[in-house]
């Protein structure tokens, strides 16, 4: 689920110093949410914020009977903003309470009230319009919980986790698209009687469908929600205005002699009934993303004239290859640590040095007795000892602990640790480093190579050239692993609107020479996890149509890979993780995706006196304003040769038609 | 008889319409147009007629011309008689056919693709960059040492 941030209140919520948190921040499983909330107004510390345990990190929730989620609901005069939060009983009561901290609201009496709420159904309540002792309040929501508009479809969710109408959902960051329709017809057969419409719509997502118990205007227009802007203008070349409303029906072939079109344009998708089911059935799916009473779930590709608009809108015409993946699964490491070979978090600081000093305490660990316990190992207790090394993370971020303990085993010998040690059970853990929905800034050519470039930055695995369109108006997401059988080495995942797109191995633990005959082979093992972690990561990279050949030469990665880019795109500032020991402790120590866009300068008036690039085709008149032609092919035409090629000239030349 | 429209046109080309304000309509007689070219005709214009003409500098020209034309500056001709050359509007007089016609765009103001290089946005000197980080922070003082032993 994607984050989104909600603004209601009376004022804009802009102002500087107020952070937009737009990320979630946790550590774990999927079952973890982040509530981010802002407020401001008198009364109210403008950088108030909760989250789900009050903190930047949310708490960790497993094994929910319920599935929380959020409904926004305005009621009476629409002053004021109810909002039900629906929390699980299971959910962490200290959640419950800091959301409950201020629960005020007003009746329909404009009765003031302030209360906290009870788990499970948390009621959690802003006034936007208090007169007297109560604030105006301007509030920010922020939250990958879904979030609806609709009590009922937020209840059911509540109950079964099935989202019955995608179109209350308004956090699945589907932003407002640029539709058209025009649309010419005449319904008496005269010419002279034609009706035109020519309106452009902004709205999240917009669907026609032919009903077919119409006569005449028979294709119905039909939308994702309630967010429809529409603008109309009685002739094309003219500026649009905005409209408080807009015809629901339309035509788009020719009926008998009297319905007549003369012109259907529209970038809508539009869709006809079949033996499957109606076009309103496969309309509201490819709306709703749900299926259709055919149990198929219809997309664009469903309707009637999608090639057309996907030429024109230049979307990828390629057929679908294989099942379209819309979340990566990923596994766990199923490796039990419970017992035989075992591995101990020790903490964090000195506490390396507490328990080996422990354990050459001949008082808490007798020499003759570790001797006795570790027979089997030629009486050499630290071929017992596979492994001491430090990683950069607390154990419990990545692995699952079993109860502390002060004692730890070599071979069948009970060594005292000297202070509490925790026995790992499961390195079963994801670091969730958060994510972000990138957009694009120029909306043009100029957001893609080789005028923008993007690297990501991860500690303790690198830096890495990202290809833009893998990213761009994608939710981004990083996680990490980490391993424990494979002291620190790590692989970071990068996802995109919840599809794995590329990992990079690294590597965070740092190898504590134990004894001297052990050096040499770790230092052997940190080159050869080097030499890994550079396999894995020019994997990656092809994947990504990335510069391999870069990352061939290793620690020099990033120098070569910028004197492969124009000179005047290299970053000179570039860093490094590490891939070994503790090299990657010294690096920047949050992954960060660094944008890197050529400045540019564009005509103020360019798109009125020369246009922009087109490369569509179609008739003239569907043209309005300059148009160069590179085709152009003379249709009906009484005039001269000469004429026709005077005109074919000027309009390779360019004309402004109007 | 030729009928003939006389036009002030503030719309020039490459414009494809026409902002025309209507001097004179009427009719000629055929012999008027010395020069019977359907694409550049050559008007001859009588000295009591000329004031007229001489504000015109866009006519139509009905049958069997059936179309527009731009008027040129009038040329005195050592004849004593002057003559304005013309030469045929196709953008304006074969309107119709034009937009009907099919055609692919190059650059369009109204039909255009964004994602297309544009050769009108020049490069400039230097970069914007934006660093973004993730809320997400390591902090090795915090990391555990790992002890691994064989032994149950």
């Amino acid at each position: 689920m994607a984050d989104r941030t909600i603004n209601w209140g009376p004022n804009d919520f802009n102002e500087k110093g107020v952070i937009n948190v737009i990320g979630e921040c946790n550590i774990g499983e999927q079952s973890r949410y982040n509530i981010h909330v802002y407020s401001k107004g008198l009364g109210f510390d403008p950088s108030f914020h909760y989250s789900t345990d009050g903190n930047e990190n949310g708490n960790f929730v497993s094994n929910l009977d319920k599935y929380p989620c959020f409904v926004l609901n305005s009621t009476g005069t629409g002053q004021y903003l109810v909002n039900k939060l629906y929390f699980p009983a299971s959910f962490s009561a200290s959640i419950v309470n800091n959301f409950n901290g201020k629960c005020i609201y007003k009746d329909s009496n404009d009765t003031h009230y302030e209360s906290e709420c009870e788990a499970p159904f948390a009621i959690w309540s802003i006034c936007t319009d208090i007169s007297g002792d109560y604030p105006w309040v301007d509030t920010r929501l922020s939250s990958n919980l879904p979030i609806f508009d609709d009590a009922q479809v937020a209840e059911d969710y509540y109950n079964t986790g099935i989202i019955t109408d995608g179109r209350h959902l308004i956090n699945n960051h589907i932003e407002s698209q640029k539709y058209y329709l025009s649309n010419v017809f005449t319904t008496s057969g005269d010419p002279a009687d034609k009706t035109e419409r020519y309106y452009q719509f902004s709205a999240k997502k917009l669907a026609l469908y032919k009903d077919d118990t119409l006569t005449g205007l028979n294709v119905v227009l039909t939308s994702y929600d309630e967010e429809v802007i529409a603008f109309s203008a009685d002739d094309p070349n003219d500026e649009y205005e905005r409209v408080s409303s807009y015809p629901d029906t339309w035509i788009r072939e020719n009926q008998g002699s009297d319905y007549l079109v003369y012109l259907w344009d529209t970038n809508i998708y539009y869709f006809e009934g079949d033996e499957n089911a109606t076009g309103k059935q496969k309309a509201d799916s490819f709306l709703n993303g749900l299926p259709a009473p055919d149990g198929k779930i219809y997309d664009k590709e469903d309707a009637v004239n999608f090639k057309e608009i996907a030429q024109r809108e230049n979307i990828d015409l390629d057929g679908v290859i294989g099942e379209v993946v819309h979340v990566t699964e990923t596994g766990l490491s199923p490796t039990d640590w419970g017992a035989g070979v075992r591995a101990y978090a020790l903490g964090s600081g000195t506490a390396k040095n507490v328990v080996i000093n422990a354990l050459f305490n001949e008082t808490s660990n007798p020499v003759n007795d570790i001797l006795n316990g570790v027979k089997l190992f030629d009486s050499n207790a630290f071929n017992a000892v596979q492994g001491l090394f430090r990683i950069a993370v607390p154990a419990s971020d990545i692995c699952t602990l079993d109860a502390g303990t002060t004692q730890y085993k070599i071979g069948s010998f009970t060594a005292e640790a000297g202070k509490t040690i925790y026995p790992i059970r499961a390195n079963n853990k994801i670091i969730n480093c958060g994510q972000y929905l990138f957009k694009r800034t120029y909306n043009d050519y100029r957001d893609y190579e080789p005028y923008c470039k993007i690297f990501i930055i991860l500690p303790y695995c690198g830096i890495y050239p990202v290809p833009v369109s893998a990213i761009i108006g994608k939710t981004v997401k990083i996680t990490y692993a980490v391993s424990i059988g494979g002291a620190g080495a790590c692989t970071a995942y990068l996802y995109a609107d919840n599809c794995l797109i590329a990992s990079y191995d690294g590597n965070m633990g740092e190898q504590i020479p134990f004894v001297a005959t052990d050096r040499a082979s770790q230092v052997s093992s940190v080159m050869r996890n080097v030499s890994q972690g550079l396999t894995g990561s020019l994997v990656a990279a092809q994947g990504l149509g990335g510069n391999a050949h870069a990352l061939l030469s290793g620690g020099t990665m990033i120098a070569e890979s910028i004197a492969n880019m124009p000179q005047s795109m290299a970053l000179g500032y570039m860093t490094r993780g590490g891939y070994s020991s503790n090299l990657g402790d010294f690096g920047i120590m949050s992954p960060t995706f660094v944008f890197q866009w050529q400045k540019s300068v564009v005509p103020a008036n360019e798109l009125a006196v020369v246009g922009k690039p087109s490369n569509q085709g179609g008739a003239v008149s569907s043209f309005t304003g300059y148009l160069k032609c590179s085709q152009f092919v003379l249709g009906t035409f009484g005039g001269t040769e000469e004429e026709a090629a005077e005109i074919q000239r000027l309009m390779m030349e360019g004309v402004y038609v109007d | 008889m030729i009928q003939v429209i006389l036009y002030n046109n503030t719309k020039q080309r490459p414009h494809m319409g026409r902002s025309l304000s209507i001097i004179y309509s009427g009719s000629i007689p055929d012999n008027v147009i010395e020069k019977m070219d359907l694409l550049d005709p050559v008007v001859t214009v009588a000295n009591d007629v000329f004031p007229l003409w001489s504000t015109a500098n866009y006519m139509y020209l009905g049958a069997p011309f059936n179309r527009y034309y731009f008027l040129k500056s009038p040329r005195a001709g050592e004849d004593g008689i002057t003559r304005m050359d013309a030469h045929v509007d196709v953008l304006y007089t074969h309107r119709l056919a034009i937009l009907s016609s099919q055609c692919i765009a190059e650059r369009s103001s109204n039909r255009y693709n964004v994602n297309l290089q544009d050769s009108y946005i020049k490069p400039e000197e230097g970069y914007r960059y934006n660093f973004t980080k993730f809320p997400y922070k390591f902090d090795p003082s915090e990391g555990d040492y790992i002890l691994i032993t064989t032994g149950g």
